[in-house]
Order: structure tokens, then sequence, then C-alpha cells
């Protein structure tokens, strides 16, 4: 592992928190369990044992149960792994809806969802803005965000697998009491080794620091010679006001 | 003999989607290091002229699969006459844009076909007599190579990362790989789904004029981190000429900013002279929508920040103290020209 390497790792291990599009996903199913107070929202997610923080936190907005998939420290999993091991794990239950997020913030693959629903042999919508679940609870209406400010509607039959994209709502912050259940309730843990998975079809083998597009010059200095030199450059280039 | 190489089209209003021709430049590039032939997949309800636009264009084959009733993107529909053309064809990879029917399709896609699933590829690169690709990962902070372990690969290409393939050098470089297959063919398929059905395209967001027209644009990011600093950044674009105020998509998403002052892959594509990005991290979804600007400078507190590859100036500060710094800078220099 060299310095790069190292870098990222600790990165990604700073980062460690609920993944901002997956807290998009988990306040989606909130709000339909509002619309539906019979249901129940389960929160799922695979990796080492430091999740089981994001499945507390997920809890704490209002979900009702846990479920760790736990494995090693496995940076990069691929996305195909972490669905097959969720497919494992849900094919039994009867789950009328699924969210995911539309990708993770780390990995920006966007497949565990799509994949997932493949899968379980269910439909799925991706990049969704707007969901409605119809009165007699056989379908889900959605809008996914399409190029040049456009939205493809589609109904799916349940049970329905969507990928929910940033902006679709504002995530609610855990509630005190949730919090307090979230605390003692007990979290399901399986080993990801007891699940039937497929095997990797790709493997990240190599990092590297992105590859420059333009000049980047870098501005040494105080904070007031920066200043200077900026409005200098930008003089130059007629690009400020006199 | 070598395996073919399919390229999904992608099309929405009798419009191709010129992503598409750039994830025909990656499939050229995959060709020059497996071989093979490169093949143009259009599904649709109606192809003729799509498909002889194609054509025209690439001089590859192109199949066109005819769907009554599919006259848009269908996520059901287009797996399953995916899964069974290509299962048949048996191409080694399967290259689309990863447009927001891309991203859609390429997955499921991949389980069907049994095949590995890399998306957003920004290059192909040469490993051994294999193909591997790199990725951005982390927000763009890192790139990351991936390679293959399976017999065939689903692959979406990133737009803006490739060139898009012209119509000169596909003919040159193709002229004589593919001098026998001078046709469109068309296939008749029926496909009803089962489990969803359109509800049609809608209008969502309209886009704001004032950003296509500006000289200079000042963007907002996430590390603006609070009202009081997206404030700041509005006050900046006060001392340049014909500036415009923008956004990345989280502030957008925060409802800080209307959606309309979105830059990016989901908001507007813009090229002034001028782009100042303040606390903006540099996903490459942002970037595909600022990279024809003629200048840019980046301020972020994160050194590390993605923003920087796509910088022509870099300045490692906290916007809320730099801010002002710069705005007082500013008004020293022309207060200093005026006494000229």
């Amino acid at each position: 592992m060299d310095h790069y390497e190292e870098w990222i790792r600790s990165a990604a291990l700073s980062l460690f928190r609920m993944n901002r599009f997956d807290e998009c996903a988990v306040e989606e199913g909130l709000r339909v369990k509002e619309s539906f107070p019979e249901s129940k929202v389960d929160a799922i997610s695979v990796g080492p044992p430091r999740c089981e923080a994001v499945i507390r936190r997920a809890m704490g907005m209002g979900a009702d149960r846990g479920i760790h998939i736990l494995g090693d420290d496995e940076p990069f999993l691929p996305p195909l792994v972490t669905a097959s091991r969720i497919a494992a794990r849900t094919v039994s239950e009867q789950y009328d809806l699924f969210f995911a997020g539309v990708m993770s913030e780390d990995g920006m693959n966007g497949q565990v969802g799509p994949m997932l629903a493949e899968m379980l042999g269910i439909p799925c919508a991706t990049s969704v803005v707007c969901t409605r679940v119809t009165d007699d609870r056989k379908a889900v209406q959605v809008e996914r965000e399409i190029e040049g400010g456009y939205r493809d509607a589609l109904e799916m039959a349940l049970p329905a697998m969507i990928t929910v994209q940033s902006g679709i709502n504002q995530p609610r912050y855990p509630s005190l009491s949730h919090m307090l259940r979230a605390k003692k309730a007990a979290i399901e843990t399986i080993s990801s080794d007891s699940l039937p998975q497929a095997a990797p079809r790709d493997a990240v083998t190599r990092t590297e620091p992105p590859q420059r597009r333009r000049s980047g010059r870098v501005l040494e200095g105080t904070p007031a010679d920066k200043a200077r030199e900026l409005i200098g450059i930008l003089r130059e280039r007629t690009l400020v006001r006199w | 003999m070598n395996r073919s190489i399919a390229v999904i089209v992608d099309h929405a209003g009798g419009e191709i989607n010129p992503a598409t021709y750039e994830a025909s430049t990656a499939a050229q590039q995959i060709r020059e290091i497996v071989g093979g032939r490169i093949l143009l997949v259009v599904l649709g309800e109606d192809l003729a002229e799509l498909a002889s636009v194609l054509r025209e264009r690439t001089k590859w084959p192109v199949i066109a699969v005819e769907v009554s009733g599919l006259v848009s993107y269908s996520g059901e529909v287009y797996k399953g006459v995916l899964s069974s053309l290509l299962s048949d064809l048996s191409p080694a990879y399967v290259c689309m844009a990863n447009t927001t029917q891309g991203m859609d399709l390429a997955p499921g896609l991949a389980v069907r076909l049994n095949a590995a699933c890399v998306t957003g590829v920004e290059s192909v690169e040469r490993d051994g007599d294999r193909v591997c690709f790199s990725r951005s990962m982390l927000g763009g902070k890192v790139s990351a190579q991936v390679s293959l372990s399976a017999e065939t690969a689903v692959v979406t290409v990133q737009p803006g990362a490739f060139q898009s393939c012209e119509p000169v050098d596909c003919r040159v470089s193709t002229a004589i790989a593919d001098a026998d297959e001078d046709r469109v063919e068309f296939r008749k398929m029926e496909y009803s789904p089962r489990r969803s059905r359109s509800l049609g395209v809608r209008e969502g967001q309209p886009k704001d004029s004032a950003l296509s027209e500006a000289r200079v644009i000042v963007a907002a990011g996430r590390g603006v981190g609070s009202q009081e600093n997206l404030q700041l950044v509005r006050q900046l674009s006060e001392i340049f000429p014909s500036a415009a105020f923008a956004a990345s998509r989280p502030l957008c998403d925060l409802g800080w900013v209307e959606y309309p002052r979105q830059v990016g892959l989901t908001g507007a594509v813009v090229a002034p002279e001028l782009y100042v990005a303040c606390g903006i991290s540099g996903a490459l979804q942002h970037v595909v929508g600022m990279r024809g600007s003629g200048f840019v400078v980046a301020i972020n507190s994160d050194p590390n920040a993605a923003m920087f590859a796509d910088a022509d100036v870099c300045v490692v500060e906290d916007l809320s103290t730099f801010i002002p710094i710069l705005v007082e800078a500013w008004r020293n220099q022309a207060r200093g020209s005026a006494h000229l």
C-alpha cells in the first residue's frame, strides 16, 4: 500500500457516515410508512463493523429494524457482490418496496440497487425524484430525473426497487426518542460468509490522483498575497471590473 | 474470430444523445486493443431515420430493433429485448453512455448477461492483451483503475471524458474492417412490459438563461458551509463584469439556490469566459457542466479537492475569510488605478 492508497483509506474512513443519497432513501421509506402506518421499514447495510453506527442512525430516523450483513474491511467491494448478499438475505422477505441511494459517494458506481432488483426479479427505476404509492397499494408511480430538465414518469407494480436522487426530500434528523430506542434495539447481524453470493467479475487494481486537465497554478503566500495576485491575473485578462 | 463490441444508442424525441458518439469512441479504443467489429444497436418504435443517421455518421453496422409501443426509454423493455439480442450476438463489450438511461440500464443488463459492469468510465487502457478502465471515485478525488475477470463487460462511458467520434475519423479507421458490411439491419420484436408502464416524459425544471449569457459565472458548492457564506459568494460576483451566480447540485438540493441555477450534468452546461468555483468539490457530474469555460479559478479549503484538477488558478483558502480579502484587494487596486 503506497502513500496515496493510505491517504484514500484515511479519507474514506474520515468520511464514514451514512451516504447522503441513502439518507434520502431512508427518508423516502419513512414517508411511505407515514402514509401507510401499518407498514414497517427495515434498514439493511453491508459492510464492516463500523456500519452498525449507520444502521442505528437509520433507526434513529425511524426505521423499525436494522439488519447488518457483516463483512471484513473490504475496500472497493464490487457492487455485484454487495447486491448478491442483500438479495440472499431479502429474497425470503415480503418487502413491497426497496429504496436505495442512486449511488454511493465513495464508490460512485450506482449499481447495487438495479442489480439487486434484477436478482430479485422486480422492476426498478433509478434517479427518482418523486414517488407515490397508489391507493390500492399495488403499484408505485415515480418520476426519474433525466437529461435536459425533463422527467420520465412510470408506474411499477409492487414489489419494486427505487433508487433516489438527491433533492427528492430533506432527510430528517434522528429524533431523541428514536435514538434512545435505536441505542438499545438489537440489530440482526449476519456474517456475509454465511450467505450465497456472486463471485466478483471486476476489481479495482490501482488508484491514483485525478489527471490535471488545466494548468492548475497554485497561489502561494498569505491570503492577502493570494488575493492581490489573483486580482492581478484577472485584470490582465480584463475579467474584473475596473 | 474476435467477439464484437456493441454500442447501445441513447436517444429521445428523435434525437441521438451526443454522448452516444463519445461511447462510440470508447468502443473504438477497446477495439484497438482487443479487435473485433463494432455494432450499433438502437431500440425504438420507428427507427428508419435514426438508423440512417447512425450509419452515415459511423459507417458501422447498425441493428435497429423496432418494438411497437416503445416511444421512449423503458428499463423493462430495454433489458428484456437487449438481453435476448445480446445473448445471441455475444459481444465481449457492451458500451453505452453514462446518461440517466445508461445508468438505469447497465447494471441490470450486466446481471442478465452474467457480465461485469463498470460505470462512469473515463479512459480505456491496455492491460496486457486485455482492456482495463479508469473511473472516478470519492467525488473525483481519486481515479481508480478497474480490471475485469469476466468474459463479457457492460460499460457506461462518462459524458465529457472522450472526444465525440467524428464522422471522418470513423470512416478512415473502419474503412477496411467494415467494408463488406455496409448495411442497416432492421428487426421487429414484440415486447410488452408486464411489471411497469410508461406515463410519459414531463417537463421538469426550466433553465435560467442568465447562465448562458453571462461572461463570468461565480458558482458556489457545498463547501460554502452556511447561508452567510453563500451571501459572500453572491457578493463576490459584483467585482466581475456581466456576472451570474450559479451553484452545484448539493446547494440546490438543500434549497439554498434555485434549481435553474444549477450547473452540471443534470443542470445547465455553461461556457463563460471566466468560471469561479467557490467551495465546489469538483465531482465529474459538475465539471462536465463547466468544462468549456475559458478560464477557471477554484477556491477551496481542501487542498485535495478534485476541482483543482480542472482549474487554471487554485486558491487553497477558507471562503469565509478569503472572499472579503479578495474583494478588498480588488477595491484597493481599482482605487489605485483611479489615481493614475
